[in-house]
């Protein structure tokens, strides 16, 4: 009970800061009795990632489900927008994380969106899931998946895609692809060989010209492997704490043109980026500090605008003090926007 | 616990901030966006030293023309910033190339133009880029900068349209300065509050030899047009310039007190004729001094007390003296043993004794290298001339004709461009993507990188333009694309750009059953290529290219059309309706009742011949497309060499058959099947992009080298707009020098000793069976060849073990009794007289080892009742056979005397079945593992290391690992040739391990002396130690005896014009040297450099061009061989 008003609090008070998390509440009954079904839509620099939580009346969590929606086709298929992340015990079937809530922190920053979400397992073990999603790198969500306390050889998990849309018409086939393999994937297919760095998700004989791409850290997997009642599953190394993912797609290309560019060029490229990444960005004053220099200026004669920027300012140095990050990048943006009038009703004067 | 802001504030981000994260995460991008002038190209001078304090300048320019800033930079005092764009309509982009590379984001690049605005400027310039574009708050500033006097010159397509900048026009302030031909189109000059604006479009230049006058006028103008909009003003200024009576009269306008007027005479190809100074009478004159008929440029100087106060230029003509000269060449193309044959006519014939002199200079550097002397024809208007015997090392050069009189003095001289195709692919081939359009990054491209050649989109005008650059253009032709119609299932005639719009209607037509064997679509890829290929293939062509990523879709061709093609070519595959009913299981009266059914139809069926019949008809459609498009390329351009790169291989034999290049991205059992089946075919593979940047990194293409799959480079990319571009925005290379060094080590010499010397033979192949991928996806039962491939190749490689390849194709290879082993892997497929000759192979004695169920099914996919290697492995069956599963494996076996033994944890294996089976067959044997090697390799027991096993089972199969390897890096290299009376001994290691003490080990047979290429005698040793601390390539050499210095003879000195010869008759035959030259100025002359194999012949040429200064020229020649190196001087007499 205590944890589930903290976690609804952590999430209320992340709506209340960022003011782009959307939280709703939805009271619904059927045959099995009434539930509290809460959604939060984290929206990331493109797309987003929607986690639901079902409570019982006693509070008790019936169901979760986690999905996401970045590098949308512009249909309902890509990254499971459903249920993206499933976590299980090896050999079984069923999603351990749908019975446990996650503690979800959504904050926006200068370069992009971080999301996290913690899940407390049973045997003090915990799991976290830190996406990034950088604002000059639209194309592509990054993602950091640590395991606390676990041991994982009793583990594996999925990032689920569906390229184009859940279900295929009769004939077409959902294939992954590694450098130097193809997999239909189609009943069980117990050894995928974790090569290279990156996998591709495509389909033959339907929607062939959508497609999901990973790229990730295949020298900590020790197997993967395909279940159709759980997806292409992942089983880390047992010595793992933490493994990387980034996550694109495809869309409107042959996916014989698609697959061999990202296997053969792109995912090279991503992954470097990948490896390198700061997942724990700094603050940075930079850019807020140089928009003021240049708003002194130009709001120098507009009392209106002049107001306006002097109660950011003095806003952003209050939070700057405090080292209120998220406060930091709400106000950035505030400014970004400022600047944007301010550059548009000055340049009038030339007109 | 009620959690408060503050502490939520902390546990959402405990050490995370809003802030830029991952800076230090990307690819240092600086040499996308800041300009040097560490790169120093040819200029004239204009205002090195212009009075007063240096301008102050910030240049806003797209990528592609930042270099302009230090252009300009070059010839006048100044003081710069700069910025670029994207593009000139697009401050920055998010995709993958652009987001790993630091400063490239938007944010970032506001951010950098917001800071750089911070600063005072006198002018601010645009070149090319939109200032609308920019952010407004930043056009804001520049426009409040303009008011309150920060000149803006503004060279863009879209103008500036603010109304009040542009309200008060001022007139055209270069009247005086410049002629109208000299100025840029739509000029117009504004006064702002206290700032000038001007405006105006610059013109293209002309081609040829006339560009760098013109670029030099150009420049001219531009530093003109800043020092105006700054407001400069020295007191004293140009007020016109003008010729008249055989002078150049220039009036000033200010005080003139204690000026002096310099003029700089130029003819029309940027040559200084003359250089005077005007004496003044009222006006200030200089006298024309006797110059040959032409145009010519007056760059005149004020000057007082050593600094210019103004410069400006005045065209003018020389008439021609004989009522007019003209030039005529029969050929403007002029092929390797052809003459240039042309004529010079007069208006009227010169007086006894002239001379015609004719001079070939080259592009783009305007190098002179040939001349002739003919003497004129008393009394005759016209003197014909014939050329043979000239050289030029460049694609384009420009013919000069002088007439000389008796006094030698020149009085005429026309010109015309000439062009010297070369189709010459040299051993070690590199080459670009795209065509970096300036000549700075021509130049760089060339002299730094050897890149002389560049695959890229084209028009009927890129070949020419490419040729000026001293580039050869592979043109990018077309792309084949077999992509399904969802519709129809038949196929979509994809890419069409590449069609005249009279041909796009028609494969619009066609689209959605554009089944190549349909005769209109054929005859629409046959237009394709003949609208294509205009104006193109006189420049020569090294090699065409079908396509960039070309590829097909199993899925497709199911259309009204296929129908009928697919039907001819079942009726080509089976000969027989009888022999198709026998592999289809069915029972047709004729071939047109043969239906077309789906993968899916044919595979639930179960007809899996007619799953891979349509699966071969499509990759047959895919290969004849390819050679139908090279076959009406070599119509038109005989003797072409064509290909394709970045595509997929299909059936790689099939597809590469008809074709000379093959150049896809890089896949291990791709590029070793490209090796095997490619033979002398261009084999390159794309490197460069983002992988190859950063600390640490060597060039991949040096372990590609090694292994053999390559003998050329084609490097992603030298486009002067992208982020990968290997030059950066100023030209300069965008690669660190170690980076370049290892490239160049490549190219001079090694690649071609690594290209020429055959990979010693072990006597082991591997079985190449493209058919066997795809019945994979039928039944578990069946295993992909890929498993067990990838990991024997990587053993193969850390052993040092060579490798061939055998496909059903080849199976001549294994008459000659070079091959003694051969492995299936995952050979599930296999044709009946395939199977005899494999028996036969092993009933004479050779080894036949496989991993797991082959020949199950015949060629035409239908399953073997009875397996026709029963002999061999026993009859292994589908009926017979479990689905694998993982299993323990163990293997306890004698071999050849010894005991065989390898466990380990899991591998894939039929259940039941016993481990490493041997039987006898007439002299050989056949061994069947009875499971894949992925992962025994990574689950194999410390007591018995995959490596030994494979050893130990070659060994006993007469496949020896003649050289014991042993390297830093697991999945390291080492490969071992046989030239004439040596090995070259090759390892190589990735990147992460060239570190200071990262070695190897390698054992020889036997003693022998060993020498590290380009280096040097190491001693006479049994033992090489490859050394990984500076690079991921070692190469050494072993000879039986000891080798001589490197010896030759050329002579100590030489006149302009010369051709040198060294000799080095007294070397072995079989030598790769390389003459590298430095002029007297010390600067490396890289692209002056050759490289000679004596095996071709003991001698080799350097020409010195007439036009190269007199002095002493160093040149360090290198047998790459041994490493022994000699330096030689060559005293250059003027």
């Amino acid at each position: 009970m205590k944890k589930t008003s903290m976690i609804v609090c952590l999430l209320l008070s992340a709506a209340a800061l960022s003011g782009a998390m959307k939280v709703t509440e939805k009271d619904v009954e059927n045959k099995n009795g009434k539930f509290k079904v809460t959604t939060y839509d984290l929206p990331m620099v493109s797309g987003k990632l929607i986690y639901s939580v079902t409570k019982k009346p006693d509070g008790t969590t019936s169901n979760t489900s986690f999905g996401a929606t970045f590098g949308e086709h512009g249909r309902n298929g890509g990254w499971d927008r459903w249920l993206f992340f499933r976590f299980y015990e090896k050999n079984k079937y069923q999603n351990l994380l749908s019975r446990i809530p996650a503690k979800v922190t959504y904050a926006p920053y200068a370069g992009g969106i971080i999301a996290e979400f913690e899940w407390a397992l049973p045997d003090s073990g915990k799991l976290k899931l830190r996406f990034l999603h950088k604002k000059d790198m639209p194309d592509w969500v990054f993602a950091k998946l640590e395991f606390l306390n676990l041991d994982m050889t009793k583990y594996d998990f999925v990032f689920n895609a569906m390229p184009g849309t859940p279900w295929l018409k009769k004939g077409g086939e959902r294939h992954l692809a590694s450098r130097s393999k193809d997999y239909l994937l189609r009943g069980i297919v117990p050894d995928i060989l974790p090569e290279g760095n990156a996998f591709a998700f495509y389909n033959r004989a339907d929607l062939e010209e959508f497609g999901n791409l990973l790229v990730y850290e295949s020298d900590k997997i020790q197997k993967a492997g395909f279940h159709a009642a759980k997806g292409v599953y992942l089983m880390v190394k047992p010595e793992t704490k933490e493994i990387l993912f980034a996550f694109g797609s495809f869309l409107n290309e042959p996916a014989s043109k698609a697959v061999p560019r990202f296997l053969s060029e792109q995912a090279d490229s991503v992954f470097n980026t990948l490896k390198s990444l700061d997942w724990n960005p700094k603050l940075d004053h930079t850019e807020f500090d140089a928009l003021a220099r240049s708003l002194e200026k130009i709001t120098a004669e507009d009392s209106a605008m002049k107001a306006e920027f002097a109660k950011i300012k003095e806003e952003y140095q209050a939070a700057r003090q405090k080292e209120d990050a998220v406060r930091c990048a709400e106000l950035l943006e505030q400014l970004r926007k400022l600047n944007s009038q301010a550059g548009a009703k000055k340049l009038s004067e030339f007109q | 616990m009620k959690m408060t802001l503050k502490m939520l504030t902390f546990f959402c981000l405990a050490g995370c901030a809003a802030g830029t994260p991952a800076l230090a995460a990307k690819v240092d991008g600086t040499y996308l966006h800041e300009v040097g002038r560490s790169y120093v190209t040819p200029h004239l001078e204009w205002g090195g030293n212009f009075a007063g304090k240096p301008l102050r300048v910030l240049f806003i320019t797209e990528r592609l023309n930042a270099r302009e800033a230090a252009e300009n930079a070059q010839r006048m005092k100044m003081e710069f910033r700069n910025f670029t764009m994207l593009n000139w309509a697009n401050l920055a982009g998010t995709d993958v190339y652009e987001g790993t590379m630091t400063g490239t984001s938007p944010a970032e690049k506001e951010q950098e133009l917001r800071k750089k605005l911070e600063e005072d400027y006198d002018v601010i310039v645009f070149y090319r880029a939109w200032f609308e574009k920019l952010p407004d708050d930043l056009q804001f500033i520049i426009l409040d900068k303009l008011r309150n006097g920060t000149g803006l010159v503004y060279d863009c397509l879209m103008p500036i349209r603010y109304r009040k900048v542009i309200a008060d026009r001022r007139k055209n302030p270069f009247s005086g300065r410049f002629p109208a031909t000299l100025q840029p189109n739509e000029l117009s000059a504004y006064q702002f509050g206290k700032g000038r604006l001007l405006q105006f479009k610059v013109k293209p230049l002309p081609e040829g030899a006339l560009r760098n006058a013109a670029y030099e006028n150009r420049q001219a103008f531009l530093l003109q047009s800043m020092i105006w909009a700054a407001g400069r003003s020295s007191g004293c200024a140009i007020a016109s310039i003008a010729e008249e009576n055989g002078g150049i009269k220039v009036k000033l306008a200010g005080d003139d007190r204690g000026a002096a007027v310099k003029i700089r005479i130029r003819d029309g190809f940027n040559h200084v004729a003359a250089e005077r100074e005007a004496r003044k009478d009222g006006v200030y004159t200089a006298e024309i001094p006797d110059l040959p008929a032409g145009d010519y440029y007056a760059d005149v100087f004020v000057m007082k007390n050593g600094e210019t106060l103004d410069f400006g230029i005045g065209a003018f003509k020389i008439s021609s003296r004989h009522g007019g000269a003209d030039l005529r060449v029969q050929n403007a193309f002029i092929g390797k043993n052809e003459s240039i044959r042309g004529s010079l006519s007069l208006g009227k014939a010169p007086a006894d004794g002239a001379e015609l002199r004719l001079l070939l200079a080259d592009h783009p550097y305007g190098r002179v290298w040939a001349e002739k002397k003919i003497p004129w024809t008393r009394g005759a208007r016209l003197q014909e001339f014939t050329w043979s015997d000239r050289f030029i090392p460049t694609i384009a050069g420009t013919l000069y004709a002088e007439l000389k009189d008796a006094a030698g003095k020149v009085s005429e001289r026309r010109h015309c461009e000439l062009f010297f195709p070369n189709r010459d692919i040299p051993p070690y081939f590199a080459y670009g993507w795209g065509l970096n359009r300036s000549v700075s990054g021509s130049m760089q491209l060339s002299e730094t990188f050897g890149l002389n050649a560049c695959l890229t989109q084209f028009s009927s005008g890129t070949a020419r333009e490419a040729a000026f650059l001293n580039q050869r253009l592979i043109p990018y032709m077309l792309s084949i694309a077999l992509v399904r119609d969802n519709k129809t299932g038949g196929l979509r005639f994809f890419h069409n750009y590449f069609l005249p719009p009279e041909l796009k209607k028609k494969a619009k037509e066609v689209d959605g059953d554009a089944c190549f064997y349909r005769p209109e679509v054929r005859e629409i890829w046959r237009g394709a290529i003949r609208h294509r290929i205009k104006n193109t293939p006189p420049y020569g062509i090294p090699v065409y290219s079908l396509g960039d990523e070309n590829n097909y879709n199993v899925n497709a061709g199911f259309g009204p059309s296929d129908a009928i093609y697919f039907r001819e070519f079942l009726k080509g595959k089976y000969r027989t309706v009888d022999a198709l009913n026998r592999e289809w299981k069915s029972s047709f009266a004729d071939f047109s009742a043969v239906p077309h059914p789906t993968l899916e139809e044919a595979r639930k069926a179960g007809n899996w011949a007619a799953w891979n019949d349509h699966q071969e008809y499509m990759e047959k459609m895919y290969a004849d497309i390819h050679h139908f498009c090279a076959e009406e390329i070599r119509r038109i351009d005989p003797g072409a060499k064509v290909g394709s790169e970045g595509s997929m291989p299909g059936d790689i034999e099939l597809t590469i058959r008809d074709m000379e290049y093959w150049g896809p991205y890089r896949n291990l059992l791709d590029s070793e099947a490209m090796r095997c089946f490619g033979g002398k075919r261009l084999r390159t593979v794309w490197y460069g992009y983002h992988n190859e940047r950063g600390a640490g990194k060597y060039p991949l293409l040096l372990q590609d080298l090694l292994s053999g799959v390559i003998n050329g480079m084609g490097w992603f990319e030298v486009d002067a707009y992208s982020t990968m571009c290997i030059l950066g925005v100023d030209n300069t290379p965008s690669y660190p020098a170690g980076f370049i060094a290892e490239l160049n080590r490549m190219r001079f010499g090694t690649g071609e000793l690594l290209v020429k010397t055959p990979l010693l033979s072990s006597g082991l192949a591997l079985f190449w069976s493209h058919p066997s991928k795809r019945a994979a996806e039928l039944d578990k039962r069946m295993i992909s060849p890929v498993d067990s491939l990838s990991p024997l190749v990587r053993f193969l490689y850390r052993r040092g073990i060579n490798f061939d390849m055998v496909s059903e194709r080849t199976m001549e290879r294994l008459e000659n009794g070079s091959i003694r082993t051969l492995f299936l892997a995952g050979t599930s497929v296999l044709g009946d007289k395939t199977a005899q000759a494999l028996i036969r192979f092993v009933r004479n004695g050779g080894t036949l080892i496989a991993d797991m169920n082959c020949a199950l099914l015949n060629s035409c996919f239908s399953v073997n009742r009875k397996n026709p290697l029963a002999e061999l492995f026993g009859d292994l069956t589908l009926a017979s056979l479990k689905t694998p599963e993982v299993r323990r494996v163990s293997v306890t076996r004698k071999w050849n005397g010894k005991m065989l033994n390898f466990r380990a944890e899991k591998a894939l294996s039929n259940p039941g079945a016993e481990f490493c089976t041997v039987r006898s067959c007439g002299k050989g044997r056949a061994v069947l593992l009875n499971f894949t090697l992925p992962m025994a390799e990574v689950t194999a027991e410390d007591a018995t290391p995959f490596d030994a096993f494979l050893l130990a089972l070659l060994k006993g199969a007469g496949v020896s690992a003649e050289y014991d390897v042993s390297l830093p890096d697991s999945n390291g290299m080492a490969r071992i040739r046989t030239g004439k009376g040596f090995r070259l001994i090759g390892a190589h290691v990735a990147n992460r391990f060239v570190a200071p003490g990262s070695k190897g080990r390698i054992r020889l047979p036997s003693p022998k002396h060993i020498y590290r290429c380009g280096k040097g005698y190491l001693g006479r040793s049994a033992e090489i130690v490859p050394d990984f601390s500076a690079s991921p390539l070692e190469l050494f050499a072993a000879f039986d005896e000891k080798q001589p210095p490197l010896r030759f003879h050329a002579p100590d000195s030489a006149k302009p014009g010369a051709a040198v010869r060294f000799d080095f008759s007294s070397m072995p035959g079989n030598r790769i040297i390389h003459l590298a030259v430095s002029a007297p100025d010390g600067k490396a002359m890289r692209n002056r450099g050759m490289v000679l194999d004596t095996a071709e012949g003991p001698k080799c040429v350097f020409r010195f061009a007439l036009s190269d200064p007199a002095g002493k020229y160093e040149f360090l020649v290198t047998d790459i061989l041994t490493g022994s190196m000699r330096k030689h001087t060559i005293n250059l007499e003027p």
